[in-house]
């Protein structure tokens, strides 16, 4: 079987591909202040702004909206604006308020109205609630009712003094008196007006005294006959005089009524309102007027006297009676022109289902009532639309279920979380649920929306668009002029200087930096305002009027500096060869890998020594960081691969009788990924070889089964770690790293070593197979297969495959049984 | 004209506590003192001390057994809410309060209280009933055997809108004036004095003389009735004030008017 890559030659990689250099020549602007705004603030996201576009439009249940993608992609400028495009042709959503239920204090009533109306509709109720004292009294002060009024009551005590003075009179007919004392009332004999003295009865003759003590009896009896009817005659004149009240109370508070009628009676719901709100004033006279006396003789007292202590009605809300005639506005769309667009960027249950506020009161009780309703974030964005941060919600207690069930059940009502959860029994306030027409608009990254999708089965049915936002877009002549005036709206935006032409093209390449690819830019767009933050910081630093390349890239510069304490030290300790890392010279079983590591905002590339030891065995690869369970599944995976690529190429006729382990030398901490995978396969085969391996190369690249090298990440922060070490030790023009043929459109290096690489000082090999990475490492042919199945002398191949029988011979001898069988 | 000294009468009847207020406000707004007065009625303790005596509940009308001990726990209970009473009201009008009690007939012991006073203040429609079976006996008493001015309050009603001076000649007249024209000033309401029976027609003329310049300067507008009967037109309406002593009352019974009017009265 011939394989092209055993015979070709590994050219190290051409200057113009360690680096894309941006070039705007073909732009003509000066400075960026030359340049317009794109339509735009992202761009290359056409299936995320057709998707937003559909979500924003799209009516119907479970149509709210999930965008995902890097935080830094500024999703929520881009959906807010697009939003704020959208909802200006619709229709102001409605008012909403809550008012008293006469009927259940507990139970708050809500009113829905046109946009704007229901401030006019609290101030009518204001006025009203204010007025009522003053309309009240001064008609229950008038002449007319107090005759009325007096009228009645001297009818009543007109009745009841009949009967008692009937009663007197009968007494006094019979000598008796009837007295009332503190104790009730007392009937005895008198003589001469006074109560007659035991010694005066005593005097009497026995017949008279006789007549008496029966006289006394019987009167007791006609006494106790009117008490007992008294109760029924009284409330009979209680009922009379209520009449009377609700009469002159219709009649005072008509004009107040009528007023607010005639304004508002069009809708059913005032208007029922307003009625129950006459009936309510009606039955509650007394209160309105005097609201302090709770105790009857205080309020008969304050009545007759007109003793009211001072009042201030000018706040019916903080009247201890008035209160119940105002309104409580939770939704004022007055001040807005088409539907809401709200962000809640503290997306509690309470700031977003609404709350009930309790109040001390002097006794200590915590109180509450309608008027302490108040709203949430979706009580605000309904009709329209609600903003929320993904994780900020499933981070708060209580509200994502809260948010859920109220789409679901498309009500807002507002309940503690306590009760929502059946958790508290004590009794506050029900207000009346309000209708929810809202679209929710989610943001998060994307881990967070697919476990949403994964676990919660209520999400799907919940957001059934999915914005996705590119975290990357191609570097191509169009995006790169958009991306260009991009850059000029940022620095206008934030009021920056403007950059010149250099400075853009620097932003773009570092933009292509950290998409870590040479053919796209970084979506991540806040990176990059912080980026041209920075460089306007250096350049006023500088004294320059525009943002230079030098500034951009001394504030690049300055950002890996600020974040690069962790690597320096890592390095340092290689440097110190506290870190046993070879950069010349050969070894058997041994070669340098590349891993990257990301801590923070640090992300940089670490060599490290990987080595191999055959021994006689069954053909297994041990990978010895999977045995101290410090290795991931990934990296377990790229070990066993190993295992069937020497199976396969060598093992065809023998048994695989080795034993083999690798190891990931002075390595602490957890190893996963299968980056190091082709480090590993040059090891193990230089230590079944026994072939030496240049220290002078480091390796990254995964491996398949059949030796083929595949792509890694974080291309750029392994060349350049390798680099700085032989850079501090000294470039001898040896030294390099073998990277996949597929990488090398990834890089995006950094000057100097590209300016190593330039003057041969240093060297990147981009390998497709295994077989081109050995020859290198070994300066020693792979070998071809012959047709005998077997590989030419002092090629690599051989050496491996005779090392591999001699293990199976070895083996075989071992295994061997006494009659010359083997197991 | 100053009010030094007001004095009302309590007992636990609605009435008496409308009067209570009345005086409050009253001795507020002048500055007087409110003299409160409770009398034990000498006759309550001799009835407990009388075997064919009932006593009934006034509630139930059960019959109930008071001995002297429980007619005085009972007496000294309404004697110490009714000071609570006065002090409420006494700190809500910010009136010096001094509250005195009495054992005795009624009627005396508020005469004899009554001297030390410039003005009683008593609820209309009597306290209670007792030995007397006539309504407003209490101020009829006091009318007849005392020379203190004495404002018999209606309860249910707040102060009315006007005040009226009713005289039927030119003497009392006078006095009347000073009084609605104190009344008005210290409660704000319009006054109207009305010169009532045949006598009216020359009297006008010897007002003026006898009024002097004070009474001149309030001038309120006059009016003349007919007949002394057309008075009661003016039943239920304002506050009315009479002079125990004028020629009015020769012609028609003080008693049949205070009865008749149901108004609040000051009667001096």
């Amino acid at each position: 079987m011939a394989n092209d890559h055993v015979n070709s030659k590994v050219e190290t990689v051409a200057k113009d591909q360690l680096f894309r250099k941006c070039d705007l020549s073909s732009l003509k602007f000066s400075t960026t202040d030359d340049l317009t705004d794109p339509e735009e603030s992202l761009i290359g996201q056409d299936r995320a702004l057709s998707s937003a576009d559909f979500g924003i439009q799209m009516e119907g249940e479970g149509y709210n909206v999930f965008a995902l993608g890097p935080e830094e992609t500024d999703k929520r400028d881009l959906l807010e604006r697009m939003i704020n495009r959208q909802v200006a042709e619709y229709e102001p959503s409605p008012d909403w308020c809550y008012v008293c239920n006469y009927a259940d204090e507990q139970k708050p009533k809500a009113i829905k109205l046109p946009s704007g109306k229901a401030v006019r509709f609290r101030q009518l109720m204001h006025e009203l609630a204010s007025d009522l004292p003053n309309a009240l009294t001064s008609t229950f002060e008038s002449e007319e009712y107090q005759n009325q009024r007096q009228a009645i009551e001297e009818e009543a005590k007109e009745e009841e003094q009949k009967t008692f003075r009937e009663l007197q009179k009968k007494a006094e007919k019979k000598g008796l008196a009837l007295m009332s004392s503190p104790s009730g009332f007392t009937i005895a004999p008198v003589k001469e007006g006074k109560v007659m003295k035991e010694k005066e009865v005593n005097e009497l003759p026995e017949d008279e005294r006789n007549r008496l003590e029966e006289e006394v009896m019987n009167f007791q009896k006609e006494l106790s006959e009117a008490l007992h009817r008294l109760p029924g005659k009284q409330r009979q004149y209680r009922e009379k005089r209520q009449q009377l009240d609700k009469e002159v109370a219709t009649y005072a508070v008509n004009d107040l009524i009528k007023k607010v009628e005639a304004e508002f009676g069009e809708f059913e719901a005032v208007q029922e309102y307003i009625k129950q709100t006459q009936e309510d004033i009606v039955n509650h006279v007394n209160r309105i007027m005097n609201p302090g006396g709770q105790n009857p003789m205080q309020q008969a007292m304050q009545q007759m006297g007109g003793g009211m202590p001072e009042r201030d009605t000018s706040d019916p809300k903080n009247d201890p009676v008035l209160w119940r005639y105002t309104v409580n506005i939770v939704v004022d769309n007055s001040k807005k022109t088409g539907a809401p667009v709200i962000y809640e960027d503290n997306p509690t249950y309470t700031n977003l289902i609404g709350r009930i506020e309790h109040v001390t009161s002097q006794m200590g009780a915590m109180t509450t009532d309608f008027t302490h309703v108040k709203p949430g974030a979706l009580h605000q964005a309904n009709g329209g639309y609600l903003l929320i941060d993904a994780f900020r919600i499933l981070t708060k207690p209580y509200a994502w279920d809260g948010l859920k069930r109220a789409l679901q059940g498309k009500k807002l009502k507002i309940e503690s979380p306590g009760e929502m959860y059946g958790l508290f029994s004590t009794k506050t306030l029900e207000p009346d649920p309000i209708d929810l027409d809202v679209k929710i608009i989610l943001f998060g990254d994307r881990m967070l929306y697919y476990l949403l999708c994964q676990y919660d089965q209520d999400f799907n049915n919940l957001f059934k668009v999915e914005v996705d936002f590119e975290d990357v877009i191609p570097w191509d002549d169009q995006n790169q002029e958009l991306y260009a005036r991009l850059i000029a709206r940022m620095a206008r935006k934030a009021k920056l200087k403007p950059l010149d032409k250099s400075g853009v093209e620097r932003v773009i390449e570092h933009a292509a930096r950290l998409a870590h690819d040479s053919q796209k830019v970084t979506a991540e767009i806040r990176k990059i305002e912080d980026l041209l933050r920075e460089s306007d910081y250096w350049s006023r630093k500088n004294g320059n009027q525009v943002i230079k390349r030098p500034d951009v890239d001394r504030a690049i510069q300055h950002q890996h500096y600020r974040s690069g304490r962790l690597k320096d030290r890592v390095q340092e300790e290689i440097k110190r060869k506290n870190v046993f890392i070879d950069t010349e010279g050969r070894k058997t079983g041994q070669v340098n890998g590349l891993s990257v590591l990301s801590i923070g905002n640090t992300v940089f590339g670490r060599p490290t020594r990987i080595t191999a030891r055959v021994q006689l065995g069954r053909g297994e690869v041990s990978n010895i960081e999977r045995e101290v369970e410090m290795s991931g599944p990934i990296h377990s995976k790229g070990v066993l691969i190993l295992s069937s690529f020497l199976g396969a190429r060598y093992a065809l006729q023998t048994p695989l009788s080795i034993s083999a382990s690798l190891v990931f030398e002075q390595s602490y901490s957890g190893v996963d990924g299968d980056s190091a995978s082709s480090t590993e396969l040059y090891a193990l085969l230089s230590a079944i070889a026994e072939i030496p391996l240049k220290q002078s190369i480091a390796v990254t690249g995964s491996v398949n089964q059949h030796g083929t090298v595949q792509p890694i990440g974080g291309v750029n922060e392994k060349v350049e770690g390798f680099f700085d070490i032989c850079a501090y030790r000294g470039l001898t023009g040896e030294q390099g790293v073998l990277i996949p043929t597929a990488n090398v459109k990834n890089l995006m290096l950094k000057d100097e070593l590209v300016e190593a690489v330039e003057k041969g000082q240093f060297n990147i090999y981009p390998v497709d197979h295994i077989d081109q990475g050995m020859e290198l490492l070994t300066d020693m042919k792979m070998g071809e297969k012959t047709d005998s199945g077997t590989y030419p002398d002092d090629t690599i191949n051989a050496r491996v495959y005779e090392a591999l029988n001699r293990y199976a011979s070895i083996r075989q001898k071992f295994t061997a049984l006494p009659n010359g069988s083997s197991k | 004209m100053k009010l030094k000294s007001i004095l009302t009468a309590l007992d636990s009847s609605v009435e008496s506590q409308a009067g209570l207020r009345a005086a409050a406000e009253l001795a507020g707004r002048t500055g007087a003192v409110l003299k409160s007065l409770y009398i034990e009625d000498e006759n309550w303790f001799h009835a407990t001390k009388t075997s064919i005596v009932r006593h009934i509940n006034r509630h139930t009308g059960e019959t109930i057994i008071v001995d002297e001990q429980e007619i005085t726990r009972q007496s000294r209970a309404l004697k110490s809410r009714l000071a609570d009473q006065v002090d409420r009201v006494c700190n809500e009008f910010n009136v010096r309060s001094i509250y005195n009690s009495a054992r005795g007939e009624i009627d005396f012991e508020l005469k004899q209280a009554s001297e030390d006073a410039d003005l009683v203040v008593i609820g209309r429609r009597g306290t209670s009933f007792h030995t007397k079976d006539e309504l407003g006996s209490t101020a009829l008493y006091l009318a007849e055997k005392c020379t203190t001015p004495i404002l018999m309050w209606s309860a249910y009603r707040n102060w009315p809108s006007m005040i009226f001076g009713i005289t039927g000649d030119s003497e009392t007249g006078a006095e009347i004036e000073q009084w609605v024209s104190m009344l008005s000033d210290l409660l704000s309401k319009d006054a109207r004095m009305v010169m009532a029976g045949e006598w009216s027609e020359t009297a006008s003329d010897e007002k003026t003389v006898s009024a002097g310049e004070q009474i001149l300067q309030h001038s309120f507008p006059w009016q003349t009735l007919e007949e002394p009967e057309d008075v009661y037109q003016w039943s239920g309406r304002g506050l009315i004030v009479v002079h125990r002593k004028d020629r009015l009352f020769k012609t028609i019974d003080l008693k049949k008017f205070m009865i008749k009017m149901y108004n609040p009265i000051l009667l001096i």
